[in-house]
C-alpha cells in the first residue's frame, strides 16, 4: 500500500503530483496539486481521484486507467480540469505505473502542469497576428488588417484582387462580418464556375413558367442576400451580357428574375474578386469600363504567399492546430528540415497549396513531427535539389540575412544582380551584408557569367 | 418535479460538461419517484442547456460544472446543485433529506451551501431554493422495461 505522505521533495516542485492505489483512491497529493486544483490535501487523500481531479477525460479516456491497462506511460497530454469556482483550467498530464520493490503493481502516479498562463499568452499572440480567421503579421497583411474595418463600415462596393488561393473569400467574409449588414446573409458565388444562362438564374432567380421545368418560383442569390452581402468570385470571367445586368443592379438597385414582368428592389452590398488584372481586361475591351468603375470603389490587393514568406511559419502552426482538431491527432509541428522545405517553396497555389501540403502530411504522419518525407513530392524535390535548407526566420534581421543569401545564391554570387532582384542599390547590399555579418561568396557571379558567355 | 443527475458507473459523473448519460427522476413531493436513464451525448454547451430545458428539468444534481454552463442553466430556470459526488440513489436520498454535505457527498475542496439548504458557508453562495415543481409532461417518455422503483 502507498501511505499518505508529506514529501518535502514533492512539495518543492512546481508541477502537481498525486498517486492512486489500485482502487483509484488518492494516496498522496503534493502542494502544487493543492494549488492547481484548489483541493486541500487533507480532503483529497482517500477520495476517488475523479472526484478530486474533475478532468474532462475522467469518464471517457482516463489517462491513468489507460496507463495501468497498457503499462505504457502517457506524456504531456493536454486536457482541462474544473476547479471549485467553475473555471476550466488547461493542464498537461503525464502518467506512469507505480510498482513496489518486488515489482508488484500498487497503483499509478500522475503529474500535471497548469497551462493557464501559457494558454493566455498563446491566445494573446494569436490575436495579435490574426484577423477574422485571416493569419498574417507581414507588413502587407497588417496594412490590409488596418484597412478592413474602415472598408467594411463604408458600405461601398469592393473589388478584391489577388492570385488564386490567397483567401479572397475570407476577406470578403471579414468585410461582411465587420459591416452593419452582418446580421443578414453573406452569399458567395463563383461566376467562373457557371455557364452564363445558369449564372443568370442563380443570381436573379426565376418565375414559374419562365422555361421548361420551372414549375415554381425560385429566389436567386440576390434575393437570398437581401440586406446582406453578395460575393461574386471570378468577376472577370462573366460575359458582356451578364456584365450589363450586373451594372443595372448596381446603378438602379433593381433586377428582374427570369420570366418576371416587374423589377425587384435589391438592397445588397456587392463584393467582387478576381485573380486577373481587371483594368487590363477593360483595356482589352473584355470588361465594361462603366461596370469596372462601379465595382471598383474600393480595391484590395492581396499579396501572393511567396511575397509574405514570414507568414508561412504562422500559417503552418495554424493548419497543424486545425488538422489536429479535425482529424483527432496530436502532431506536434514540423521538423526543421520540413520547415526549411516549406519556406523554400514558391507556392503558385498560395495559402491553399500550403494548406493542402499540411493536410497531405497529416495523412502520412502518425504522430510526432511532420518530416520532409511526409510532404508532397514537389516540396520534397526542392529539398533534395541544390538549394540549401532555409531555417525558420523569426526576426527582421533573420529575414534580411535569409533574403540576401537567397538572392546571392539565385544569382550565382553576382552582387549587382542580387541587389537588383532585392530592389536595392549594390552599395546598400554591401553595407547590409557587412552589418549583418553575411559572408559574400568568394566567386563573383560576373566572372562566371562572362566565362560561360565566352565558352558559349 | 423532474430531477436530472448525470451518471457514470452508478455514480454522479465527475464533470457535467462531458457527461454522456443522465438519470431522470420524477418526484411527487418528497417521495414516490420513478427513474429512467437516457443517453446525453450532446457536445455543445448550448445544446446541453436546450435539451434539459426541453425536458423541463427542474433540478440538476451534478459534479463539477463550468461556470458558463451553470449560468446558462440558471437563466433557463433550472436549479443547479453542483459538486455533488457519490452513488446516484444515495445522492438523491441525501438531497431530499438535506444531508448531502453531512454525509460527505460534496466533492473535496468544494462548498455548496445549497446542497444542505439553509446550512453551509461556502463561497458558491447566493443560490435560490429549487423552483416549485413544474409540469413534467415533456420529460422523455419512459420505454417499457426501463422504469423502476427506487427504494427510499
Amino acid at each position: 500500500m502507498i501511505g499518505p505522505c508529506n514529501d518535502p521533495i514533492l512539495d518543492s516542485i512546481a508541477d502537481g503530483v498525486f498517486t492512486v492505489d489500485t482502487q483509484w483512491r488518492i494516496t498522496s497529493f503534493n502542494r502544487a496539486a493543492e494549488q492547481i486544483t484548489g483541493v486541500p490535501r487533507r480532503e483529497a487523500i482517500g477520495r476517488p481521484c475523479c472526484d478530486v481531479f474533475r478532468a474532462n477525460i475522467c469518464e471517457a479516456s482516463c489517462a491513468l486507467r489507460d496507463t495501468l491497462r497498457t503499462a505504457t506511460p502517457i506524456i504531456n497530454r493536454m486536457i482541462y480540469i474544473i476547479n471549485a469556482r467553475g473555471t476550466r483550467i488547461p493542464i498537461s498530464i503525464s502518467t506512469a505505473v507505480l510498482r513496489d520493490s518486488a515489482g508488484k503493481f500498487i497503483g499509478g502516479v500522475e503529474t500535471f502542469r497548469d497551462l493557464s498562463v501559457v494558454e493566455e499568452l498563446r491566445k494573446e499572440l494569436h490575436a495579435s497576428y490574426s484577423f477574422h480567421d485571416i493569419i498574417g503579421r507581414s507588413p502587407a497583411m497588417r496594412r490590409l488588417f488596418d484597412l478592413l474595418p474602415q472598408v467594411a463600415v463604408s458600405d461601398s462596393s469592393v473589388v478584391i484582387e489577388g492570385p488564386s488561393g490567397t483567401g479572397k473569400e475570407l476577406f470578403a467574409r471579414a468585410i461582411h462580418d465587420l459591416s452593419r449588414r452582418r446580421r443578414r446573409r453573406f452569399v458567395a458565388i463563383n461566376c467562373g464556375a457557371l455557364p452564363d444562362t445558369l449564372l443568370e438564374s442563380e443570381l436573379f432567380g426565376y418565375k414559374a413558367g419562365a422555361f421548361t421545368d420551372a414549375r415554381k418560383d425560385k429566389p436567386g442569390r440576390f434575393a437570398l442576400a437581401e440586406g446582406g452581402t453578395i460575393f461574386l468570385d471570378e468577376i472577370a470571367d462573366v460575359s458582356p451580357a451578364m456584365q450589363s445586368r450586373l451594372l443595372r443592379v448596381l446603378q438602379e438597385h433593381v433586377y428582374e428574375p427570369l420570366g418576371a414582368v416587374e423589377s425587384v428592389p435589391a438592397n445588397v452590398r456587392l463584393v467582387t474578386a478576381t485573380h486577373a488584372d481587371l483594368w487590363e481586361r477593360v483595356r482589352q475591351e473584355k470588361f465594361r469600363e462603366d461596370l469596372f468603375y462601379r465595382i471598383n470603389v474600393v480595391r484590395l490587393q492581396l499579396p501572393a504567399l511567396r511575397d509574405r514568406r514570414e507568414d508561412i511559419p504562422l500559417l503552418i502552426e495554424h493548419f497543424v492546430r486545425r488538422f489536429n482538431r479535425l482529424k483527432d491527432k496530436a502532431i506536434a509541428g514540423v521538423s526543421e528540415a520540413a520547415m526549411a522545405a516549406l519556406l523554400e517553396h514558391d507556392y503558385p497555389g498560395n495559402v491553399r497549396e500550403l494548406e493542402n501540403a499540411i493536410e497531405h502530411a497529416f495523412v502520412l504522419c502518425a504522430s510526432g513531427l511532420i518530416q520532409v518525407e511526409h510532404l508532397p513530392p514537389p516540396l520534397r524535390r526542392r529539398v533534395s535539389g541544390a538549394a540549401p535548407a532555409r531555417p525558420a526566420a523569426t526576426t527582421l534581421r533573420d529575414m534580411e540575412v535569409l533574403m540576401i543569401n537567397d538572392a546571392l545564391r539565385k544569382n550565382h554570387g553576382n552582387r549587382r544582380a542580387a541587389a537588383q532582384s532585392l530592389g536595392i542599390h549594390p552599395a546598400t547590399l554591401f553595407r547590409k551584408a557587412k552589418a549583418l555579418g553575411v559572408t559574400l561568396p568568394p566567386a563573383d557571379g560576373r566572372r562566371g557569367a562572362a566565362n560561360s558567355a565566352r565558352s558559349g | 418535479m423532474l430531477v436530472a443527475i448525470p451518471t457514470w458507473q452508478g455514480r454522479v459523473s465527475p464533470v457535467f460538461d462531458v457527461a454522456t448519460r443522465l438519470t431522470l427522476m420524477t418526484l411527487e413531493g418528497p417521495a414516490a419517484l420513478e427513474t429512467t436513464e437516457v443517453a446525453f451525448t450532446l457536445q455543445s454547451v448550448a445544446a446541453r442547456v436546450e435539451q434539459l430545458a426541453q425536458w423541463k428539468v427542474n433540478v440538476l444534481l451534478c459534479g463539477a460544472i463550468s461556470g458558463c454552463l451553470e449560468r446558462l442553466l440558471k437563466q433557463r430556470g433550472i436549479h443547479v446543485v453542483p459538486y455533488v459526488c457519490g452513488p446516484v440513489h444515495e445522492v438523491l436520498r441525501n438531497y431530499l433529506q438535506n444531508r448531502l454535505a453531512q454525509n460527505g457527498m460534496i466533492m473535496p475542496g468544494c462548498r455548496c451551501p445549497d446542497a444542505d439548504r439553509g446550512g453551509g458557508r461556502g463561497h458558491r453562495c447566493g443560490r435560490s431554493r429549487p423552483p416549485a415543481a413544474g409540469p413534467t409532461t415533456a420529460a422523455p417518455r419512459l420505454a417499457a422495461g426501463t422504469r423502476k422503483r427506487v427504494n427510499r
